[in-house]
């Protein structure tokens, strides 16, 4: 179980970034986080990881994340965290030294699967290629909790089918995932729960099952949530081509 | 097997790195060394006259000249090493921004369970070439001194030939 007890971030000399926010995360879910840019999703996944200082608790089955459980937590960024000049294989060898619960059948299926060459330098691969590359070394460290911050940021949209179904069929039970994302809408049918951000506050959270129940689909209760008004683009082009706006 | 890599950061050209901090080394010792040489011979030539015998220019020593104290030949001599210690402290920050150049491996690194291994791969080499040239640095004078100890003739020495350096037991002086 994560659980993230009134974690606030604030940068320094700015607005705070993630602001007393409540979570608890359970094994096996799939979590989508939601918010406009700079709602703070991209902050809460480094304050979990630790990457940045924070105040608050944040516990991974009671005990606060660190060097003793990180091993449970795998990351995957839009900004790539892979190193560029070294090979897949070369990867794998270093993770399996650092992490024994490396799951190497997985890393070779999937290699397999996106047809990504083994011995060839990461930074010769195509952005897309070096996405999947990313993901697949989340997916493959043995973790528990996977937070992916904008991973398919660069893929194409059958590339990322691909990869939403290929998750389904490979996580386990006890795999969680946690997906950073704009893809509101392709994402809807592949996560179990979605998590709103606005300003650093959680405005939002519901599973997609109760969802469903309501009737709603992710992008209604998106819109709900956030108060989208429905309207606002008719009123700024009537407003921008001269004609009377409606009130 | 141990290979230059595993002391680097990943994917940052090891073997090579080693190559040229090792060269570095050794040719900022040699310098050193020569620097001393041209300086100490240069001492030396002063304790000398030429004399003509049998039509023949011949050196011969100077009644009562001594050469100069030990310390005034000694500049420029650990420049070099110097110099490569600090392209070690400069390296320390290399290696630590190769993981932010290309992707944010630094990420990686930080999340590894061995809390270590970030920091054995940016700090040992420079640490242990600044330890290298710190030996190599008292190597040097070493060396230096002993080319000057037994180098110079016997009663041409300066009073307190050593001048502030701690070389008395060496030899002392034999002026």
């Amino acid at each position: 179980m994560l659980e993230l007890n009134q974690v606030r971030k604030k940068y320094f000399g700015s607005t705070v970034a993630v602001d007393d926010l409540s979570l608890t995360i359970g094994p096996g879910e799939i979590v989508g986080l939601f918010g406009e840019n700079g709602a703070g999703k991209t902050t809460l996944l480094k304050c979990i990881l630790g990457l940045l200082s924070y105040q608050g608790q944040i516990t991974l089955d009671g005990t606060p994340v660190n060097r003793s459980n990180i091993a449970r937590l795998s990351f995957a960024t839009c900004e790539h965290s892979f190193f560029p000049n070294l090979t897949a294989e070369e990867h794998r060898i270093f993770l399996t030294s650092q992490f024994p619960t490396f799951r190497q059948k997985r890393f070779h299926a999937l290699l397999d699967f996106f047809e990504l060459p083994a011995h060839k330098a990461i930074r010769r691969f195509s952005t897309g290629q070096k996405n999947q590359f990313e993901v697949i070394l989340a997916l493959c460290q043995g973790a528990d909790y996977i937070l992916m911050d904008e991973p398919f940021a660069g893929n194409d949209i059958f590339n990322r089918e691909d990869f939403y179904k290929v998750l389904l069929g490979i996580l386990e039970p006890n795999e969680t995932i946690m997906l950073s994302t704009h893809l509101l809408e392709e994402v809807q049918h592949f996560i179990s729960r979605a998590v709103l951000l606005q300003k650093g506050k959680l405005v939002g959270d519901a599973s997609t099952l109760d969802l469903e129940e309501q009737g709603k689909s992710l992008m209604d209760y998106v819109k709900e949530t956030y108060h989208y008004k429905a309207d606002r683009v008719s009123q700024a082009l009537d407003e921008l081509t001269g004609k009377e706006g409606s009130s | 097997m141990w290979t230059p890599e595993r002391a680097y950061p990943l994917g940052f050209p090891g073997r090579q790195a080693l190559q040229i901090t090792l060269g570095g080394l050794g040719i900022a010792f040699a310098i050193g060394y020569f620097r001393f040489l041209s300086s100490f011979s240069s001492a030396k030539n002063e304790l000398y006259t030429s004399v003509k015998i049998n039509g023949k220019w011949v050196p011969n020593l100077i009644e009562g000249s001594v050469i100069a104290p030990f310390s005034h030949l000694l500049g420029g001599v650990s420049l070099g090493l110097t110099l490569v210690a600090l392209c070690l402290i400069a390296s320390l920050f290399l290696h630590y921004t190769w993981h932010k150049l290309g992707s944010r491996s630094i990420y990686r690194m930080k999340l590894l369970p061995n809390r270590w291994e970030l920091w054995r791969r940016v700090v040992l080499i420079p640490l242990l070439g600044l330890a290298a040239c710190a030996l190599l640095w008292g190597l040097l004078l070493l060396l230096c001194a002993l080319t000057y100890r037994f180098g110079t003739p016997d009663g041409h020495f300066p009073p307190n030939c050593w001048g502030s350096f701690p070389f008395y037991w060496i030899g002392g002086c034999y002026a």
